[in-house]
């Protein structure tokens, strides 16, 4: 799947002009953490994450290197990339999707709209339909900023934490997104 | 006797394996910037040994250390919040020798000076870990090396 899906709407960008806004960035930022009962070990954070929005319809599409999630800890590194998440087999995750209440964002009006976002996330080769609300911040110097805050169940992406430390990690793991796009 | 001498091995062998588990637990993760690089190339040919076939690309520079040394296109510095701490990530972009993407290194270096003072054009060698590649490879906890 490679960059298929952010190349390909960057693309229309370049085939269609006039009309066709692209935003865009590479420095997009996701935060998880383990709510389990235990010291600040298991939690991360990725700063490379890929994000695009098309302003001409409200489609969006994240892109995310499992490698570049970076915690503090070398074996909670190493378990989630070895482990959980198999980061050789499925070296990125995807969402693919698209803003629902499109018409209610004002792109050249800036503001804070609260938007709903759904598609299809891609985690661990597993792939569901997700619905989120968050945030969409149209800022005064022409930069849209989107965040949103949700719960990711592990079983849902047949993540598996084996047994030994399973007291130690949540079930539904709490995930920060937080992207600042700029126009193409 | 035999049986308290068991128990007592068995006690000091489960002491030794708990602090071993403490101490892996807890062991931070691998300093990049005392670490010896295991590639060294221009930003150009990781660029391009990951634009012609990611897969291989990946199998050898996947989180291996790699020094890279290339012409800056940018340096951005963004402040983020991240879970309540205000912190400050930079990354500089080299020239992969591509129009739009390139080499993207998120420098952990505290040179915050050296770091301000580069401007585009500027050749550099930086040392991180690589991550894969999206739209530009990506290496993190990056650090000049010269």
């Amino acid at each position: 799947m490679k960059k298929t899906v952010i190349l390909m709407i960057l693309a229309l960008g370049f085939i269609l002009p006039v009309q066709a806004q692209k935003y865009m960035t590479r420095n997009g930022h996701i935060f998880f953490k383990s709510n389990a009962e235990i010291d600040d070990g298991v939690e991360a954070n990725n700063e490379s994450v890929a994000c695009v929005l098309d302003a001409s319809n409200g489609n969006v599409a994240f892109q995310v290197l499992i490698t570049a999630f970076q915690f503090e800890k070398a074996l909670m590194q190493e378990h989630f990339n070895e482990n959980y998440l198999e980061s050789e087999k499925y070296p990125k995750s995807t969402f693919a999707g698209k803003i629902d209440n499109w018409g209610d964002v004002d792109m050249s009006t800036p503001g804070t709209y609260d938007v709903t976002v759904s598609g299809k996330l891609t985690i661990h080769g597993v792939t569901n339909s997700v619905s989120q609300p968050g945030k969409l911040i149209v800022k005064e110097d022409g930069t849209v900023a989107m965040t949103t805050h949700m719960l990711v169940p592990l079983a849902d992406y047949d993540i598996e934490i084996p047994s030994v430390v399973a007291d130690k990690i949540a079930k539904e793991i709490d995930v920060d997104i937080d992207v600042t796009l700029n126009k193409v | 006797m035999l049986l308290k001498r068991i128990i007592i091995i068995g006690i000091i062998a489960a002491a030794i394996g708990g602090a071993v588990g403490i101490y892996l637990w807890n062991k931070p993760v691998k300093d990049i910037q005392n670490a010896k690089a295991d590639y060294s190339l221009t930003a150009q040919e990781l660029f391009n040994a990951y634009q012609s076939n990611e897969a291989m690309a990946d199998s050898t520079y996947r989180r291996a250390v790699i020094e890279v040394t290339g012409s800056v296109v940018e340096v951005k510095e963004e402040q983020k919040e991240i879970d309540g701490e205000q912190r400050t990530i930079t990354n500089v972009v080299l020239d992969g020798g591509d129009m739009m993407f390139g080499v993207i290194c998120q420098m952990a270096d505290p040179d915050i000076e050296r770091l301000r003072s580069l401007a585009a054009g500027d050749e550099v060698t930086i040392k991180g870990e690589c991550s894969g590649m999206l739209m530009d490879v990506v290496l993190t906890r990056s650090y000049f090396v010269k």
